[in-house]
């Protein structure tokens, strides 16, 4: 009977949790989509006036970095809100401070909602630099110190900024306009970077269009990841070139790694688990590397790069194979997207990784981002 | 005339360089048995590839280039101490390495052109540049200290405009000139060696030639016009001489800090004197020494990565100056 009455207790309160939990309703999943999250850095509860997105600290996993408790414009405030960065939605007027975000925007067909931006020398979409040029989104100058007086000024609702570890947002903190830390860009798989467009849709009052756009994102990268799940043979490739002392290498499990991988390529560093990236001398990369089956690096001079630049630069990378077998491809982050395509279509740049790998997966396929090195 | 104890120093010195640069070789973030690197110098060796170039294309130039640009920066400390009769003078507190700087962030940064031929010219042109402004000046300010400060004055001029083009940079760029910014014996490659070599030994031998105009600043500018010295020209000379090495050490390395600074002090320390015939030979082996030194320092044991030059760089430098400020009146200085 004492058992029986302890059972009750804990069932009881178990019961009692489950029902208090029950006032979230989970995000609806398109039916014929496995309803996987990827994303690690953010998770999304909605309540019954309120929505409550929670961003976990990028750098220490176990840490909250914020709480943004989104209201509905239409609604009076609710008054027994938890602690949190309120944000009214859907934004009218945002300020966004990387190119990458207004990329995001642009995609989602909110363009017309922001009205700041940083850095537009960095910006590559026509219609963003288009609308610059008529004044209907202001240059706010560099995103490290923008121009806090224009901020002000243009009645900004939200600031979607960068996080980087142990760095605060200067002055613009104090301005009362919640800063959205957009920490995609430190997940580790490309489609938990991708996912955050459903939190962006979430602030423009687009959740539907931004969902079904990561789905369809998903469904396209999970079907060409799948080509390469049968490969044969699984070429090795090595990553970036050297600066200074240093060759920065990504990690094997960022999100470069993870894209490299489903591409059906064994990156040489695939064993290397620190976050970020990783600098290492030029020996320890030539003696892992030397015998890679292909060599792949981003830069971002006007010009695009040949061999002969290459050897110019550092005489020893001419002693890599795939510089003798002429197998390095390059991407110029000038002159492509690459960077804006990135964090939503990491479908796209998967795209162009298996067709260097596995070119007779997709015949035909024009690369968008990569070139081959002349 | 050199004392047998003096002598004896320099031979040290001398046996301490070689040790050092045989270390560089031998050690690497990569360990390669010290048979095999000795097999390789001696082209006798047939085991893995890779090893043979690592040695003889990545950390036998590296050893090289440390002990030229170490001599080079440690000269034209030295020079330009004398020169202006302050032990805290050094080759960036004449605005030269600042150009340089200057130069690099504008190639960089500016016109997006960051190959390695143009960061090399562009950092000349930047130091050549500065040096001309300086030069013209030492021509119109005859005091010593108020020409110190329009040095100053430069350097400050051009990291101003490096911030505006930082400010301005994206990321990416700033990374890529902050990398540039640490120093980095490892980027003359072989091929560019003889380049490099051939600018710093030519500076390093114009230096031998000022020995005597030197030790006649050391007396004092009217003394020394008395000894029938032409001023003007020394000085000039001496610049030239200074920017020229502090120009191909920072255009192919980057800034290196504190070595220029710190090592003149070293080389007093042993002398126990100022009399430059012993000096320059000194301040040269020493300069190599503790550039080799750091060179060997910045590969962490253990590790695949390395550290940033200009972060070992001052753990050697900064305690010799403080040694230097708290001690001044124990060691021989400017007279």
């Amino acid at each position: 009977m004492k058992k029986s009455f302890i059972i009750f207790i804990i069932v009881s309160v178990f019961l009692g949790s489950c029902i208090n939990r029950n006032r979230e309703i989970t995000v609806d999943m398109p039916t014929g989509i496995d309803s996987v999250y990827y994303a690690r850095g953010f998770n999304i509860s909605y309540f019954d006036n309120y929505i409550s997105v929670d961003i976990r600290d990028p750098w220490d996993t176990l840490k909250m970095r914020q709480k943004y408790i989104l209201v509905d414009k239409d609604s009076i405030l609710p008054a027994n809100l938890p602690e949190g960065v309120i944000i009214r939605i859907p934004v009218e007027r945002a300020v966004i401070y990387t190119s990458v975000h207004t990329a995001l925007a642009e995609q989602m067909g909110v363009l017309d909602k922001v009205v700041g931006v940083c850095e537009p020398e960095y910006i590559i979409s026509k219609s963003v630099l288009d609308k610059i040029e008529e004044g209907k989104i202001e240059d706010l100058g560099s995103s490290t110190s923008p121009n806090i007086e224009r901020i002000m000024d243009i009645k900004s609702e939200i600031i979607i900024a960068s996080p980087f570890e142990n760095s605060g947002y200067g002055v613009a903190e104090k301005l009362g306009i919640p800063i959205v830390e957009a920490a995609d860009y430190m997940e580790s798989h490309p489609l938990g970077r991708a996912e955050w467009i459903r939190f962006y849709g979430l602030l423009f009052g687009e959740r539907g269009k931004a969902d079904s756009m990561f789905f369809a994102v998903v469904q396209n990268y999970n079907r060409l990841k799948q080509l390469t799940a049968e490969v044969g043979k699984r070429p090795t490739v090595m990553l970036e070139r050297k600066y200074g002392a240093s060759w920065f290498v990504p990690s094997g499990d960022s999100y470069i790694g993870t894209i490299h991988a489903d591409a059906g390529a064994d990156y040489i560093f695939s064993n290397y688990r620190d976050s970020g990236n990783t600098p290492l001398s030029f020996e320890t990369v030539l003696d892992k590397g030397v015998h890679a089956d292909y060599w792949l690096f981003k830069y971002d001079t006007k010009r695009d790069m040949t061999y002969s630049d290459l050897v110019d630069e550092y005489p020893p990378y001419r002693n890599f194979d795939p510089f003798k077998n002429k197998k390095i491809y390059i991407c110029n982050t000038i002159l492509t997207p690459y960077y804006d395509d990135i964090t939503l279509h990491p479908d796209w740049i998967l795209e162009d990784l298996i067709y260097i790998y596995h070119p007779n997966l997709l015949p035909g396929h024009q690369m968008k981002y990569y070139q081959k090195m002349k | 005339m050199l004392s047998l104890r003096i002598m004896k120093k320099q031979i040290f010195l001398g046996i301490i360089l070689l040790l050092l640069f045989a270390c560089n070789l031998a050690y690497g973030s990569l360990s390669i048995p010290l048979k095999s690197v000795i097999e390789i110098l001696f082209g006798s060796f047939e085991g893995k590839q890779t090893w043979a170039q690592i040695v003889l294309q990545s950390r036998l130039p590296q050893a090289v280039t440390a002990l030229l640009a170490g001599s080079s920066l440690a000269i034209s400390g030295l020079l330009l101490q004398t020169l202006f009769k302050n032990p805290l003078a050094g080759p960036s507190i004449l605005g030269i390495s600042d150009g340089a700087n200057l130069g690099v962030a504008i190639a960089m940064i500016y016109f997006s052109v960051g190959s390695y031929v143009t960061t090399i010219l562009s950092a000349f042109a930047g130091a050549a540049v500065v040096l001309i402004i300086i030069i013209y000046f030492s021509k119109k300010v005859q005091n010593n200290v108020m020409f110190l400060i329009i040095g100053i004055m430069m350097g400050y001029l051009a990291s101003s405009v490096i911030s505006i083009l930082n400010y301005h940079a994206s990321a990416d760029k700033v990374h890529q000139y902050v990398m540039w910014g640490m120093g980095d014996f490892s980027g003359v490659s072989l091929e560019k060696l003889p380049y490099f070599a051939s600018f710093a030994i030519a500076g390093l031998i114009l230096s031998l030639l000022l020995i005597k105009p030197l030790n006649a600043l050391l007396l004092g500018e009217t003394y020394a016009a008395n000894l029938g010295v032409k001023i003007k020209s020394t000085r000039i000379l001496i610049l030239l001489c200074t920017g020229l090495l502090t120009a191909t050490a920072t255009a192919f390395c980057g800034p290196i800090s504190f070595i220029g600074l710190a090592v003149p002090h070293i080389a007093r320390l042993t002398l126990g004197s100022s009399n430059h015939k012993q000096l320059v030979p000194v301040t040269i082996l020493a300069g190599g020494c503790v550039a080799l030194l750091c060179n060997l320092l910045t590969v962490v044991p253990g590790s695949n990565s390395v550290l940033p030059l200009n972060a070992i760089t001052p753990i050697i430098g900064a305690p010799i100056i403080i040694y230097v400020i708290v001690n001044r009146k124990n060691i021989q200085y400017f007279n």
